[in-house]
């Protein structure tokens, strides 16, 4: 669908603003009731979920043309998809989904900020975001002894993803290490991964998508593998949720934490080495509330009633999202206390990170990082835990950013403090 | 229209450049509001959109509007009339201005600005044992907006009281940039007087109806409160969409359907009478069923069995608060009697919203559902003798059901009205809703046709109060009434004359009449 065939849904927004906030039976206190970012920090309502469907609409009523302003609005959001969560409880709208459509006409039209484009022209030039050489995209797993696929062969595929393999390779290392002491049959890619292009399909280039994700399709698909496993919620949320759209897989994608908890269930992982720590658990977005299965929000509209919009398409409300793998992992830490924070699982605030925002705009991704990292202050806990090496990336930059002493851990380093 | 350059300059200073705007891309959002009444869904461009973070700010944005002579509108979350734009003016969001700054569990007040949502002070305030009077738009609305400048009906009214009324009072920057100080707070350095010290200006700040933005910018308000016998925190089960919160245990509520409509309206009239109730209100036949469902399918669905048509014709839901069980099996047994004698009872169906029915009326989370249909409308506002505010229902069903028959309106049963009662029953509200879809012209220009003729040409022909959905019909929907009645809409702008000689706050939605020596 194109930004034009949702004219009608645009139409249909109330300006209700319930995008702004967290649903509002579950604001719990005056201080963590926002749900958006972009909006918290900019304020004009053009920032909200409902202001870009305004914008979106005034663009294809020619009411505005592409500008810079406009480009500024459009990207200065995570894509989180808070906003999703509160507008599908009123409406049967996603505005995530609109305001992607329009994120595919920006990138057309060519007006996308250069720091955007050079996310999208350095995946397609160097399989990764980071422009770093592929020849040592493996290089983490030096020393590991592990399976390198397809010249060998094994049940389970780890995908490493490019932030994990070029700038947190302990977080490949450990989820490695925990893999192998679990006693699975995995093996990686090494030089032969390939970014799942996360980053560059948010930002609306569909083609680096369809490419990408043809080739990583057939290449896992020849691998013989059962399973896929990730550690980047961002690769999850792609591999599981939009290569769907392009082609059937015969592997299951997990991410870690899901598969992790499985192994503690089998009884292949113990944990039995005290962590005495009081820890909060951040839920990453990709994982969370938008890594249900693909399914398109807007088919075929027909009216009953008289004037009654309905669709035969199943909503999606971000509630069945990987919530609780992580955190039955952390209640069997002996010593470890788990804290909530008030906006936990489909409710919970953006990292700050996703969707080129870091690149784009690090004072805003930064922003947004240090609200999480109050709210989570709030709980009394001495640490974050969390499962997305993005995310880690944007609670350590604000912890940084705002002088403060929390720690930021990702969930396998912890494990691996309780494994025998 | 652009605004002045020098006067924008003047403005950014006041609020420094990031936030004030006069992009395009950032003015067309503030563009976009249902105005169903007109067929419009984009007002006319403002010239610029500010958004002060103080008092002293608003303060120096009025006084420099004043001397540029640019018209200006403040509001709050924006929603509806409170939001409208107009040619070249400048938009007040006042979004930055969030804060809860006080609240007072001993004298049962808060003191809030105009960013606080009802959610986030009704979650606060309970934790001290106090509950606030969410209005039926919704608990995403902002409380100091409904107490000074719009309606402030409550599902639970007839115990937390009508919202134009626990007003306790405010911090005014007036149309000229004075700062009025209402309430007994400069006397006794807190607000648990509504007005003083002198006479009262309650009727000028707000009147029956709110100005709507027409007479300056509110920049904080006190708040009454009331007694919460309920948890601190609500027990909230299920995951998105499928919230319930089951009723405390010193709590009784379920919902009854009568015979007739004026069985309905007697009970409810007794209830009041008796002083039981923590909440009394009739809802509509499609109002209940969309509370209950996620999607506008799962409705359609739970429409199609016939299960909805039941409960809801004809309604009445009733809540009862009590202190001990006692009380409770007390009032309990007064209900009962009223209900037998009404012959009401409660359907099967039933049980299904009341899961819900918690969280819909005590915390109003779940109001703006409505809009899952297309878009709502709504119609009348009646105020008044609560009988003859429930005698409107029927009239305007009645006028709605031939655009309903025309296929241009949503099907919507019985009725789709609300009926508050307020005050333990001293008057009621009422608002009869409809839905239509704004991606549809004839569906809209039904919508406008039925919302002028059910909420201006109704009462009119019936003598009724104008409704508090007047002001959507503009300045000649103000003139016809003021003809009627006194020529209060003469009045109204000569108020407003004196407090904003230079007429430069927001004359939309309040009585603009240009001759004001006529008559």
């Amino acid at each position: 669908m194109t930004l034009e065939d949702y004219e009608k849904e645009m139409l249909r927004c109330s300006r209700c603003s319930h995008c702004k906030w967290v649903p509002l039976s579950q604001i719990k206190s005056w201080r963590f009731a926002y749900s958006c970012p972009s909006i918290s920090k900019y304020n004009f309502h053009t920032y909200s979920a409902g202001g870009r469907l305004i914008m979106g609409l005034a663009l294809i009523k020619n009411m505005i043309d592409f500008s810079e302003k406009m480009m500024e609005i459009v990207y200065e959001c995570q894509m989180c998809g808070a906003c999703d969560v509160s507008c599908a409880f009123v409406s049967d709208r996603k505005p995530t989904e609109i305001i992607h459509e329009l994120r595919v006409k920006c990138v057309k039209e060519g007006t996308i900020n250069p720091k955007l484009k050079e996310i999208i022209e350095d995946t397609r030039k160097y399989s990764n975001p980071y422009r770093e050489s592929q020849e040592e995209r493996g290089d983490w797993a030096k020393g590991l002894n592990i399976k390198k696929l397809p010249e060998e062969k094994a049940e389970v595929l780890y995908y490493v993803g490019c932030t994990a393999a070029y700038r947190y390779p302990d977080i490949a290392r450990n989820t490695a290490t925990i893999l192998k002491k679990a006693g699975v049959d995995f093996g990686i890619l090494g030089k032969d991964e390939k970014c799942c292009t996360s980053t560059s399909f948010v930002i609306g280039d569909e083609k680096i998508f369809e490419e990408f994700a043809k080739e990583n399709i057939e290449t896992f698909n020849n691998l013989g593998v059962k399973t896929i496993v990730t550690s980047c919620a961002g690769c999850y949320h792609m591999l599981k949720v939009y290569y769907t759209r392009i082609a059937k897989p015969n592997y299951k994608v997990l991410h870690q934490s899901e598969f992790i908890a499985k192994l503690i269930k089998q009884g292949k992982i113990k944990l039995t080495r005290e962590v005495p720590m009081r820890v909060t658990y951040h839920d990453p977005c990709h994982l969370g509330r938008l890594s249900e299965p693909y399914q398109p929000s807007y088919g075929k509209e027909y009216k009953v009633l008289n004037q009654l919009v309905i669709r035969d398409v199943k909503k999606v409300y971000g509630a069945k999202g990987v919530y609780e793998p992580p955190r039955r992992i952390l209640k069997k830490i002996p010593g470890l206390q788990l804290v909530e924070m008030e906006r936990n699982r489909e409710y919970a605030w953006c990292c700050g990170s996703g969707a080129g925002v870091k690149k784009l705009n690090p004072e805003f991704a930064e922003w947004t990082g240090e609200e999480r990292i109050e709210e989570a202050k709030a709980t009394g806990a001495e640490a974050i835990v969390t499962a997305c090496p993005f995310c880690v990336r944007g609670l350590e930059d604000a912890i940084k950013k705002k002088g403060e002493k929390m720690k930021v851990y990702e969930l396998n380093e912890i494990i691996l403090k309780s494994m025998d | 229209m652009a605004i002045d350059e020098e006067a924008y300059n003047v403005l950014e200073r006041i609020v420094g450049p990031e936030n004030i705007s006069k992009d395009p891309e950032i003015l067309v959002s503030y563009r976009f509001n249902h105005g169903f009444a007109f067929g419009h869904i984009f007002y006319p461009e403002p010239g610029a959109v500010i958004l002060p973070g103080s008092t002293e700010e608003v303060q120096a944005i009025v006084k420099a509007c004043n001397k540029y002579k640019l018209r200006f509108k403040a509001h709050s979350t924006g929603w509806g009339l409170l939001g409208t734009t107009s040619e070249g003016s400048l938009v007040m969001d006042l979004r930055r201005m969030n804060r809860i700054l006080k609240i007072d569990e001993k004298n049962q007040f808060a003191v809030v600005e105009p960013y606080v949502n009802w959610a986030q002070l009704q979650r606060e305030i309970m934790k001290v044992g106090l509950n606030c009077s969410i209005i039926g738009a919704g608990a995403h609305c902002s409380p100091l907006a409904s107490c000074t400048s719009g309606w402030g009906h409550s599902f639970t009214g007839t115990f937390t009281g009508y919202n134009g009324r626990n007003l306790l009072g405010v911090e005014w920057v007036l149309p000229t940039g004075e700062i009025l100080r209402l309430g007994s707070r400069d006397a006794v350095g807190e607000y648990f007087c509504a007005d003083g010290p002198g006479p009262s200006l309650r009727g000028i700040m707000r009147g029956f109806m709110g100005a709507f933005g027409g007479m300056g910018v509110f920049t904080k308000a006190a708040i009454k409160l009331s007694y919460w016998a309920g948890p601190p925190k609500s027990q909230i089960k299920g995951k998105s969409p499928r919230y319930t919160c089951d009723l405390p245990k010193n709590f009784f509520a379920t919902a009854y359907t009568f015979p007739e409509w004026q069985n309905m309206v007697n009970a409810m009239v007794k209830i009041c009478d008796a002083e039981i109730a923590y909440l009394v209100s009739h809802g509509g036949t499609a109002t209940l069923p969309f509370t209950v469902v996620p999607s506008n399918k799962e409705f359609y669905d739970l429409w199609d069995a016939g299960m909805m048509t039941e409960m809801a014709k004809n309604n009445l839901e009733v809540m009862l608060v009590s202190d001990s069980p006692e009380e409770l099996k007390f009032k309990k047994m007064v209900l009962d009697e009223i209900i037998a004698e009404e012959k009401g009872f409660s359907p099967e169906a039933v049980k299904m919203f009341m899961d819900v029915f918690y969280l819909g009326t005590v915390m109003a989370d779940r109001c703006a559902v409505k809009f899952r249909a297309g878009s709502l409308g709504t119609s009348m506002g009646g105020q008044g003798a609560l009988d003859n505010t429930s005698s409107q229902g029927p009239i305007g069903v009645a006028i709605k059901r031939k655009y309903i028959n025309k296929g241009l309106l949503m099907e919507d049963g019985h009725d789709d009205a609300f009926i508050m009662t307020i005050e333990g029953g001293c008057f009621g509200y009422l608002e009869e809703m409809f839905n239509y879809d704004p991606a549809d012209e004839e569906s809209t220009k039904a919508a406008t046709e039925y919302f002028i003729e059910a909420t201006i040409e109704t009462p009119m022909k019936h003598h009724f109060t104008p409704g508090c959905m007047v002001p959507f019909g503009g300045k000649e929907a103000l003139e016809s009434f003021g003809n009627a009645m006194y020529n209060f809409d003469v009045w109204q702008a000569r108020v407003k004359k004196a407090f904003d000689p230079n007429d430069v706050s927001d004359r939309n939605f309040y009585a603009t009449s240009e001759d004001t020596d006529k008559k």
